[in-house]
């Protein structure tokens, strides 16, 4: 769905006209927004020339939101409704939370099992954090069209590349829900490559480790004459800079000897007091402690920088675990590495600068800011996917998939439909049978994991596939087809082949929202904006029309040899008729008629795509693949 | 589906592997999804299935063992069908022996073993992979099924040695 081209109405789009494209780095602690200006990808500063936005939301008195620092700044005395990493409650429920120290909020849950996605209590009303982080991509997005003097057209937003499907759906929830058109949703450690590898010319084999505020993820990638093409991926999406100020806030608590637990002020002030410790102690020996209580009460303590390597070194080699892993996936050894990039800020600590140097035996490669490469990467995607790029230099991502995808089978036991680290887009059906005479339902239960038994799995979505006609109990052929598209984001259907009973869904419905629920946020978006929604569904219908009038247009006149006369008469009079359409005012006919060119076009795209491939395997001259014995 | 064909060679079992990496950059390069961002709906759903076949034919091709019973199949001969999975008795003693290794050194958390067994057990992939090639050349067909079918039973064993240690290193 084309939003956010909203030019004049029959007025179709310049081809050449530039479309503010942003990249946006949604980081735990603090978000980031870069485009490309003059050929170069630069990060965009607010009004006081700070380009990184605190992610913190806070719901003040009275009925403002307060992001970024003007929130942060009462994470201290007004805890409970200052929200801060975010990013780690996204599409978990409150289930998941058990045994995580940075949890000190309310929580709720709408279906009341614990299970549902989880929202926060404030004292604006419970908030999920879909919503709460729609506040920060708002801010961002608001940001970067003040900054770039337009609309924008779409925007790369960056996940982990350990995030399963529930929070890779949440993040592309918030981002729609903040007004912005989605142009792809792209793991952070092959942004940051993208960056690494354009910047310097890189060729050769990468490991791109990336230990942000609240996730780490490493990625192995192969860069080759513009292609990354991503090894393997591992991670841990509960692991990063804030659990290193945990371990330092415990270790002070204890060292003190304090025995109540703190209220929700005092362990913010004590988190922000470690955190500070800890940045200290990457260029100092030692730093202090130090946490006001109030009451003309406090406490400090002097941490030698020996003693928090101490402390949090079972977090690095947990770190190292995922690197192993990763390495073994790949089916490359550390000797195969040509480099170590570093990504997030939590990696300027040097005792895992020196755990990386120890296991590859040369040091990491520091030579980019570790903050902004990945929103770098994201703006340099996000300019070639509005199709700003010059032809010619353009560069292509293969992604993979970083959590197996599978089905529930008898027992509770997980059939893997897609492995771990295969290449997306992705697509695999399987076929599954009845297990009793006469079955006429089934239901399929899809997970994500890497685990054997169901309960240990990520439970996605469950569905049912009916009106399967009786048959003895083995005769049914129910053919389940999973698809994971260029986001990474999943999505199943399931066919009885002998009657043709079929059933769709995008998996969703167990985490996240439901698509009437973001429509309905949206709706009263937009009443509260005074917007017309029949004037927007409009402009909306011919905005894509306008678009698909253009591209095949186009496409219809260069390869007029595609086609036979019939066809191309054919074509060439439905883009008329919609044309026609587009002028006037009926909404519902223009996007009938926009999808009945779609499917008229189907033949003449896959013709387009045969000669595609006929081309690249007779262009490029290449030595045999068949190996000389 | 002929893999072989999507990626335009001929069928056999010897490949350069680097060579084939870099035809499937170039053949994704011409057909991602990516590179039709702006397109009309139609050629980015052609885009996204042709993707997906290229992704599955270089999944088939770049793994000797799948690339072993992809040529087969195309023989109209399917190696692991269940009606026919006698192995030389010889070979099945063997991989009672190196069960009994992997679950030894399991128990002792003998990382530096199952290294071991991990490089061993690439090099007999390796070498079953080389008599494969030698008889699918002289179309000694039976024998390639049987090379084939080894050839899975060394992969599978390779996989739990590196499940082993992905667990010890938990």
């Amino acid at each position: 769905m084309a939003l956010l081209q909203i030019s004049e109405p029959n007025e179709s789009p310049e081809p050449h006209t530039r479309r503010l494209a942003v990249g946006i780095d949604l980081g735990t602690t603090n978000s980031l927004v870069a485009t490309i200006r003059n050929a170069v990808p630069e990060c965009l500063p607010d009004a006081e020339g700070r380009s990184m936005l605190p992610s913190a939301v806070r719901y003040a008195e009275g009925g403002a939101i307060e992001v970024g620092a003007a929130a942060l700044a009462h994470r201290g005395d007004d805890a409970l409704n200052t929200i801060t990493s975010v990013k780690r409650f996204m599409g978990r429920s409150v289930a998941d939370l058990r045994g995580d120290a940075t949890a000190r909020y309310q929580f709720s849950t709408p279906t009341g099992d614990g299970k549902g996605q989880l929202k926060i209590t404030t004292r604006q009303g419970a908030m999920s954090p879909v919503e709460i982080s729609a506040e920060i991509l708002r801010t961002l997005k608001e940001r970067a069209q003040q900054s770039l003097g337009g609309p924008l057209y779409g925007a790369v937003i960056t996940v982990p590349a350990y995030f399963d499907d529930a929070q890779r759906q949440a993040t592309k929830d918030a981002a729609k829900l903040a007004g912005l058109n989605v142009l792809r949703l792209l793991n952070e450690p092959t942004a940051a490559a993208v960056a690494y590898g354009l910047d310097k010319q890189a060729e050769g084999t990468f490991l791109i480790y990336d230990l942000g505020g609240g996730t780490f993820d490493v990625s192995i990638l192969r860069l080759s004459r513009g292609v990354f093409e991503v090894l393997a991926t591992a991670g841990d999406t509960h692991l990063g800079g804030d659990d290193f100020d945990a371990a330092l806030a415990k270790y002070a608590f204890d060292t003190w000897g304090l025995t109540r637990a703190l209220s929700p002020t005092g362990q913010a002030n004590l988190h922000a007091a470690a955190r500070a410790a800890k940045e200290r102690l990457t260029s100092a020996h030692t730093a202090t402690i130090k946490v006001n209580w109030g009451c003309g009460f406090d406490s400090s303590l002097d941490v030698a920088r020996e003693q928090f390597t101490t402390l949090t070194q079972p977090l690095v080699d947990r770190t190292l675990t995922a690197v192993k892993r990763a390495l073994r996936d790949a089916k490359v050894k550390s000797d195969d590495i040509d480099g170590v990039v570093l990504v997030g800020g939590a990696t300027r600590m040097p005792h895992v600068r020196a755990a990386l140097e120890a296991h590859f035996g040369k040091p990491p490669l520091a030579d980019m800011n570790p903050d902004e490469v990945v929103a770098l990467g994201a703006a340099i995607q996000a300019d070639q996917l509005a199709g700003n790029g010059k032809s010619g230099d353009e560069h292509l991502l293969l992604d993979v998939i970083p959590l197996s995808l599978g089905l529930e089978t008898m027992g509770g036991l997980v059939e893997k439909i897609i492995p771990r680290n295969a290449t997306i887009p992705a697509a695999k059906a399987q076929e599954f049978t009845t297990f009793k005479d006469g079955q006429t339902a089934m239901a399929l239960h899809v997970v994500q994991g890497e685990r054997e038994l169901v309960a240990d799995c990520r439970s996605l979505a469950r569905f049912e596939l009916r009106g399967i006609p009786p048959m003895v109990a083995g005769a049914a052929r129910i053919r389940v087809t999973f698809q994971v598209d260029a986001d990474g984001l999943l999505s199943v259907s399931a066919t009885e082949t002998t009657s043709n009973v079929r059933a769709d869904i995008v998996v969703k419905p167990s985490y996240g929202l439901g698509d009437g629920e973001i429509a309905s946020m949206l709706q009263s978006a937009f009443a509260a904006a005074g917007s017309d929604m029949q004037a927007r569904a409009l402009a909306e219908a011919r905005v894509d029309a306008t678009a698909l009038i253009g591209a095949l247009g186009a496409a219809v006149e260069v390869d007029r040899a595609l086609l036979s006369d019939a066809e191309h008469a054919a074509l060439v009079s439905q883009i008329a008729h919609l044309r026609q359409l587009a002028d006037g005012s009926d909404h519902r006919a223009i996007v009938r008629a926009t999808e009945a060119l779609n499917m008229a076009s189907t033949e003449f795209a896959g013709r387009r795509m045969d000669r595609a491939v006929r081309e690249a395997l007779a262009g490029r001259r290449i030595d045999s693949i068949e190996k000389m014995v | 589906m002929n893999s072989f064909a999507e990626f335009g060679i001929e069928p056999t079992f010897a490949l350069d592997l680097n060579a084939l990496a870099s035809r499937y950059r170039d053949l994704q390069s011409a057909v991602h999804p990516d590179r039709f961002a702006n397109a009309t709906d139609a050629e980015q759903r052609a885009a996204m299935a042709r993707a997906v076949e290229v992704n599955d034919a270089y999944n088939t091709l770049k793994d000797p063992v799948r690339r072993a019973m992809h040529l087969l199949s195309l023989k109209g001969i399917d190696a692991l069908a269940a009606s026919d999975t006698s192995m030389p008795v010889d070979f099945l003693m063997e991989q009672v022996e190196w069960r009994e290794a992997l679950a030894d050194a399991r128990l002792k958390e003998d990382t530096d073993r199952l290294d071991a067994l991990g490089a061993e057990i690439a090099s007999i992939l390796r070498s079953l992979g080389d008599t494969f090639a030698a008889a699918w050349r002289g179309e000694h067909l039976g024998v390639a099924t049987t090379l084939a079918r080894k050839m899975r039973f060394m992969q599978k064993l390779g996989e739990e040695v590196d499940s082993a240690l992905s667990d010890l290193e938990q």
